[in-house]
């Protein structure tokens, strides 16, 4: 096929304003009914999704605070078990540590 | 005293503020020309129906985003050609399904619905791309500048395209002697 047979076969195959008009009847209302319904649908997961950062942001303070309460532990527990090692002691030997 | 039609601008405005009806308005002075447009990329009613209602949807979602620097049909022309991109894309036909031969090819020329079936199988073997750029060129007549504009490509990249669907569909399309 050549440029201008391929200019041709174009030509004859643009759509005719008929066939536009006969497809865009009730378009609107069909739009907007969409609209309405989806927005109707799933106002809980468009909150869900608004509010996620704020509940990540919570999750994240929660695991920082729960890592540092452990280190806390951890030290209060090693002066508890120094302390109640001592006082085992004195009161077995009877001396003051 | 008739008062004069709000303007786009004041209807996407009174969108924005919760008026259904301002986008209703919008819609029905737009939907020609993307009927128009996906009337050029799509087969069958129901794809050209999807195809606009996806534009106006994305257009309504977005409508925060237009700034009244350029007139309204230039951005939703814009947000057309992205959605009938994203429709050619998801719709690619595998290259081997065109069987053509020189009396369809005649036929063709003379019959509008059979030139556009014609044409259709024939697209369907081109990248969504190429297709994309040869359908605004030849169906939708638009130069390479407004092309190069509406997706966002160089114009280089837009002729270049071009040439290539072309080439290649005369290759498709090849008559017999």
């Amino acid at each position: 096929m050549n440029d201008e047979e391929l200019d041709q076969l174009f030509r004859a195959a643009r759509p005719t304003d008929e066939t536009i008009v006969r497809r865009e009847f009730g378009f609107e209302t069909r739009l907007m009914a969409r609209i309405r319904a989806s927005r109707d649908e799933t106002p809980w997961l468009a909150w869900a999704l608004r509010l996620s950062p704020a509940f990540l942001s919570v999750v994240a303070a929660c695991g920082w605070w729960a890592v540092a309460a452990e280190k806390d532990l951890r030290v209060y527990s090693a002066q508890s078990d120094s302390a109640t090692a001592v006082a085992f002691i004195e009161a077995i030997t009877g001396k003051s540590i | 005293m008739e008062t004069a039609a709000p303007a786009d601008a004041e209807l996407v405005k009174s969108t924005i503020d919760g008026n259904d009806d301002a986008f209703a308005e919008l819609v029905r002075r737009h939907k020609h020309r993307m009927f128009a447009m996906a009337s050029r990329f799509a087969h069958d009613a129901t794809q050209v129906d999807d195809i606009c209602q996806e534009i106006f949807i994305r257009a309504f979602r977005n409508l925060r985003e237009f700034r009244g620097e350029a007139p309204f049909e230039h951005w939703l022309a814009r947000i057309g050609v992205r959605a009938c991109y994203d429709f050619l894309r998801k719709n690619r036909r595998r290259r081997d399904e065109v069987a053509l031969d020189a009396a369809t090819n005649e036929i063709a020329i003379e019959q509008p619905n059979f030139a556009r079936e014609l044409l259709h199988h024939a697209l369907g073997t081109l990248s969504a791309e190429e297709r994309l750029v040869i359908t605004l060129a030849e169906l939708e007549e638009r130069s390479a500048a407004e092309i190069a504009a509406l997706t966002g490509w160089s114009e280089a990249n837009v002729r270049v395209r071009s040439h290539r669907a072309r080439q290649h569909l005369k290759k498709i399309l090849h008559w017999h002697e």
